[in-house]
C-alpha cells in the first residue's frame, strides 16, 4: 500500500467498499481516532448512495424495511402487502363483473386505497436535529394531521424519517417520548417513523455501545436517500 | 447534512427557477408564474431575517410580476411577526415584501397551542392570514405545484 491510510483514495475506495482487509481495518482504526475524517468518509457514503439512487431506473421500497429486525414491523409491511394485493384483486375482480357486492370489500379496501389512491395526501417529515421543544412540535403535528385526515375520504400518509441528531427522536433511552411515539403508532396504522441506518452504524462505531430504538422504529439505509426516494414517488417533503 | 440539505433545497429551486425560464419563453401570462413557498418554524432572528433576504433576492432575481410566493411561519416561526410589534426595521422589511405580493401565511395550531392572540400580539395578521395548521398548508401547496424552500 503506497498511498497514506488517510488518502481521499482511501476515503472514496472505503466507501466504495474496495479495500481489502488490512487496509479497511487500519482504516477504520484511523476513523475511530479522527472524527474529522470519520465525518468526511459518512459524506463519501452518502454521496455514494445518491449517484446509486440517480442511476436507478424506478423508484422502490428501501431493502431494509424487510430486513429490518423487528418482528412487529416486519408482520405489518407483510400484512399489508398481502392485504393490498388481495384487495386490488378483489377490486379488480368487482370491475369486471360490475356486481354491487363492494360493500363486503369495506375491510381491506382502505389498505388497498392507501397504496394506489391518487388522491392521498402523503407526507415526509424529515428531522436532522432534536430537542425536547422539536420532538414535542413535530409529534403535535403528526397527531393534528393523522386526527383531521381521519375521516373517510381523506387519507393520508406520514412518514417521519430521521438522521443525524434527528435519531434520538426514535432511541429508545434518549426520546423524550417513547410513549407518544407508542401511542401515534398503535393508534394510527397510516403514521411510520423511520431511523436511518448510516447514523445508526456511525454513532455505534463512535461511542463503541449498541444504539437501541424505540420497537416502533423501521430502518431505512439511509435517511438522506430515503428523502429523495419519497420525493420522487410523490410524497411532499417537510424539513422540520 | 447541511450541505446536502443545500443541495436538495438548491436542486428544487433551480427545477422552480428552469421551469420558469421554460415556461415564460412560450408564455408570459398569468399560468406562467413560479410557484413557490418558503417555510419559516425556527425563531433565531438571524436566520429569520437571512430568510427574508432569501425572499426579496428571489424577487429581484425573477421578478414580483413572474411570482405567486407564499411565507408560512409555524411552531417557533410564529416569533418573526410578535417580534415585529417592537422592531420597526422588521416591520419596514415584512411590509416591503407584502408590497411585493408575498403572501404571509400564519399556523393557527401555533397559536391556539401558543395562546397567541393575532390580534394583538402580531404584527399586522389578518384572518385571511391564518392557515389551520402550517404543514398541511406545506403539503397542500407542495400538491399544488408549489416549489418548497427552507432558508
Amino acid at each position: 500500500m503506497k498511498t497514506p491510510p488517510s488518502s481521499y483514495e482511501m476515503m472514496v475506495s472505503f466507501a466504495d467498499g474496495e479495500l481489502d482487509i488490512d487496509d479497511r481495518e487500519l482504516l477504520l482504526t484511523l476513523l475511530d481516532l479522527d472524527a474529522d475524517l470519520n465525518r468526511q468518509v459518512w459524506e463519501l457514503r452518502k454521496l455514494k448512495d445518491m449517484v446509486e439512487l440517480s442511476y436507478q431506473e424506478l423508484p422502490q421500497l428501501p431493502e431494509s424495511i424487510e430486513k429490518t429486525p423487528r418482528r412487529a414491523t416486519g408482520w405489518g409491511w407483510q400484512l399489508a402487502t398481502a392485504l393490498s394485493v388481495a384487495a386490488l384483486t378483489f377490486v379488480s375482480y368487482l370491475l369486471f363483473v360490475a356486481n354491487g357486492a363492494a360493500h363486503q370489500a369495506a375491510v381491506p379496501a382502505p389498505v388497498a386505497a392507501a397504496e394506489v389512491a391518487p388522491t392521498e395526501t402523503r407526507i415526509l417529515l424529515h428531522l436532522t436535529h432534536y430537542s425536547r421543544d422539536i420532538a414535542d412540535e413535530l409529534l403535535n403535528e403528526v397527531e393534528y394531521l393523522l386526527r383531521e385526515n381521519r375521516t373517510p375520504g381523506r387519507p393520508i400518509r406520514i412518514e417521519v424519517v430521521v438522521n443525524g441528531r434527528g435519531l434520538d427522536l426514535l432511541r429508545a433511552n434518549v426520546t423524550d417520548f417513547p410513549d407518544r411515539i407508542r401511542r401515534l403508532h398503535d393508534e394510527f396504522g397510516n403514521v411510520t417513523f423511520a431511523a436511518c441506518n448510516n447514523t445508526l452504524q456511525r454513532l455505534q462505531r463512535e461511542t463503541g455501545e449498541t444504539i437501541v430504538l424505540v420497537p416502533e422504529a423501521v430502518i431505512v439505509n439511509s435517511g438522506v436517500v430515503e428523502a429523495i426516494q419519497r420525493q420522487r414517488q410523490g410524497w411532499v417533503y417537510i424539513d422540520v | 447534512m447541511k450541505t446536502l440539505k443545500s443541495i436538495l433545497m438548491l436542486s428544487v429551486f433551480l427545477s422552480g427557477v428552469l421551469g420558469l425560464s421554460a415556461c415564460n419563453s412560450s408564455d408570459a401570462g398569468a399560468q406562467s408564474k413560479q410557484k413557490v413557498v418558503y417555510h419559516v418554524n425556527y425563531d433565531d432572528p438571524g436566520q429569520q431575517e437571512a430568510a427574508l433576504r432569501n425572499i426579496q433576492n428571489h424577487i429581484n432575481a425573477i421578478g414580483a410580476e413572474n411570482l405567486d410566493l407564499r411565507l408560512v411561519l409555524h411552531g417557533k416561526g410564529v416569533s418573526m411577526v410578535a417580534r415585529a410589534k417592537e422592531d420597526m426595521n422588521l416591520q419596514s422589511k415584512i411590509v416591503n415584501l407584502k408590497e411585493q405580493k408575498v403572501a404571509f401565511k400564519i399556523c393557527n395550531n401555533t397559536l391556539v397551542g401558543k395562546k397567541i392572540n393575532p390580534d394583538t400580539d402580531l404584527f399586522e395578521v389578518t384572518k385571511d392570514d391564518l392557515v389551520p395548521s402550517g404543514v398541511a398548508e406545506l403539503a397542500i401547496l407542495q400538491s399544488q405545484g408549489y416549489a418548497y424552500i427552507k432558508p
